[in-house]
């Protein structure tokens, strides 16, 4: 199962397979602890969207009270699920481009665990009615700095593979993983010391966790993401980036304009007016990246449908990709100043926070896990049917919850505007769309059950024992990951 | 490929130079605060300065009124004739031992009828 071409060579194939054996362990536990993370966020996700059409919707426990549980399941989508993925692939991307062996493997383990039990000790502060109480950062201040410390030992080594290097050409994927990686520690230490530590108006702390939020998303998970695409769709359709300096543009655009957003969700609120319009306008022309990107990427493709089809990893990065365009149209819509009035709220902002969390950054994320997981584990996955389930489940899902969330959040809005009608008027316009939203995390449950099934059973080293990679269609002519054979030849999985 | 670029003493730099970058934030964070963040009257801060100026014309007003020592040496006095006094039994005031005699609304007389009996 070779990525390139048929002459590739045997030198260059043992150095991947020695970089994958070196990073086995951590990968697969950042991949498999991420996947059981994001079943609880499901399952949190569930319940707080039953208890917005259905308020005394387990009621009996008071864990499980409306702002509580919304707040544990963004907390555990983002923090549990997101960042663990974010990891596996940063940590394996980086080692693969940067041709470099993982040196520290026990390391990146340990600050695994570490930041693991940082999110369930927030999660658990969150839910016993410990948390900060700042909307968008609720874990407890004392969580911060342990999640700040974990981040910098798992990936301070991909830095460090980065500069040493061999010298030569820098990859787009690189360009992406590099930034993210220095984007978040200077988010999370900025939004930390002014949230937590310096002693200002909680009005302006309550904009600098709304820039943190946004932050996280458009400058570590979209970069992530990003950086996986730009890798997986040469990679499988064998073909060069369709244009260096599109990606050139769509990087420097989303650099420039990511870090002017979020603070549009203040809008109104009393601080410095321009702000909130220059987040919201930032929000705007996110569609130049989105477009920039997308076109880039489907140019990649384009000629190749039947590799799409077939293989799992490019159809999740596809699905991520044309997500990620229509996350640029919706965000160029949905933050006008008229728009803003209508959605700013209602359960708009939540759709959108799915479509780019789930949406987005998980499909490319699940797209890259079903590349790397066979390559570290020497097995291929067991049934495409599980895939396929996946697959199908998840877009049916996020679509679901989208268009329920955003046009249900609009036809809120305008019901919070016409002061002609009673205000329950508006929420019985809404409750009808949250039985949308619900229906959409019950397929999303479904589908991550496959996911997290196979995912345990590949880590359990229960994966086919077999040349033959899993695509989603039984009968193909070619392999679109290049030729057979790769996995036996090489030899045991063993670190 | 070049492999000059790895080795331990570069990796030991990359290191410590990425740590520093991290540190780098929280510092750079930590020296500009105090150059961009002036004063800022608040609102609340507003509010206090004249709410504390009339406390300290209250308080100024009755420390001038006061007699301290005057109050001291009455207080002495009254405690000195408290102590001294025998304890005596209490008396129930009148008022309160008989109860007052309940006044009867005045009867009034039945209204002259207006209207014929439908029944006749």
């Amino acid at each position: 199962m070779s990525e390139t071409n048929p002459t590739t060579d045997i030198n260059d194939i043992e150095l991947r397979s020695s970089i994958d054996r070196s990073l086995r362990h951590p990968v697969m536990f950042f991949f498999t602890s991420g996947a059981l993370w994001l079943a609880v966020a499901i399952v949190f996700g569930l319940i707080a969207s039953a208890k917005k059409h259905a308020p005394q919707f387990l009621d009996c426990c008071s864990w499980f009270e409306a702002g509580k549980i919304d707040a544990a399941h963004m907390s555990a989508l983002i923090y549990g699920w997101g960042c663990s993925a974010a990891f596996g692939i940063i940590i394996w991307l980086m080692s693969r481009l940067s041709r470099k062996e993982c040196t520290s493997a026990g390391i990146i383990l340990v600050a695994g665990h570490i930041w693991h039990f940082a999110v369930l000790a927030g999660i658990l502060c969150i839910l016993t009615g410990n948390g900060s109480g700042i909307a968008l950062m609720e874990f407890p201040s004392f969580v911060w700095p342990v999640l700040l410390f974990a981040y910098v030992l798992i990936t301070i080594w991909s830095l460090v593979q980065f500069q040493v290097r061999d010298a030569g050409h820098v990859y787009v994927s690189q360009w992406y993983l590099l930034a993210g990686l220095l984007w978040f520690p200077w988010m999370m230490v900025t939004a930390y010391l002014f949230v937590f530590t310096f002693d200002g108006n909680p009005l302006m702390a309550a904009g600098i966790a709304a820039w943190f939020k946004n932050g996280l998303f458009l400058l570590f998970f979209l970069p992530t993401a990003l950086a996986s695409a730009y890798y997986l769709a040469p990679k499988v359709t064998g073909r060069p980036v369709y244009s260096y300096n599109l990606a050139l543009f769509g990087f420097w655009s989303l650099a420039f304009l990511g870090p002017w957003a979020g603070m549009e969700r203040l809008m109104g609120a009393p601080i410095p007016q321009f702000l909130p319009y220059v987040g919201a306008a930032a929000m705007v022309l996110i569609l130049v990246p989105a477009l920039a990107v997308g076109v880039n990427i489907l140019k990649t493709i384009v000629g190749h449908s039947d590799v799409v089809e077939q293989s799992p990893s490019l159809r999740f990065t596809v699905s991520g990709i044309v997500l990620f365009m229509v996350f640029g149209v919706l965000s160029f819509a949905l933050h006008t100043v008229t728009s803003m009035k209508m959605t700013q709220f209602s359960y708009t902002g939540y759709g959108l926070d799915i479509l780019a969390i789930y949406g987005v950054f998980s499909l490319c994320a699940f797209g890259a896990i079903y590349f790397i997981v066979p390559r570290i584990t020497r097995r291929e996955w067991l049934s495409r049917r599980f895939i396929n389930w996946h697959f199908f489940l998840s877009v049916h899902g996020v679509a679901s919850i989208v268009i329920c969330a955003i046009v249900g959040g609009v036809i809120q809005g305008q019901g919070i505007e016409d002061l002609t009608q009673p205000f329950g008027t508006m929420a019985e316009r809404a409750s009808s769309y949250g039985w949308g939203v619900t229906l959409g995390w019950g397929l999303i449950l479904i589908a991550n059950f496959f996911f997290c099934l196979h995912l345990l059973l590949m880590w359990a080293r229960l994966g086919r024992r077999s040349s033959h990679p899993t695509l989603l269609q039984k009968h193909h002519s070619e392999n679109p990951h290049g030729p057979e054979g790769e996995i036996d030849n090489i030899g045991s999985a063993t670190a | 490929m070049d492999h000059t670029r790895d080795n331990p003493l570069k990796r030991f730099n990359a290191f410590w130079v990425a740590i520093l970058l991290v540190t780098t934030f929280g510092i750079g964070c930590v020296i500009l605060r105090p150059l961009t963040h002036g004063k800022v009257d608040t609102a609340y801060e507003t509010a206090s300065a004249a709410r504390l100026a009339i406390k300290n014309e209250v308080l100024k007003a009755e420390a001038e009124t006061l007699n301290v020592e005057a109050l001291k040496k009455q207080m002495a006095s009254l405690a000195k004739t408290l102590n001294s006094g025998e304890p005596t039994q209490g008396v129930m005031p009148v008022a309160a031992a008989a109860p007052a005699p309940v006044e009867e609304p005045p009867v009034e007389e039945a209204p002259a009828e207006t209207t014929p009996d439908p029944t006749n």
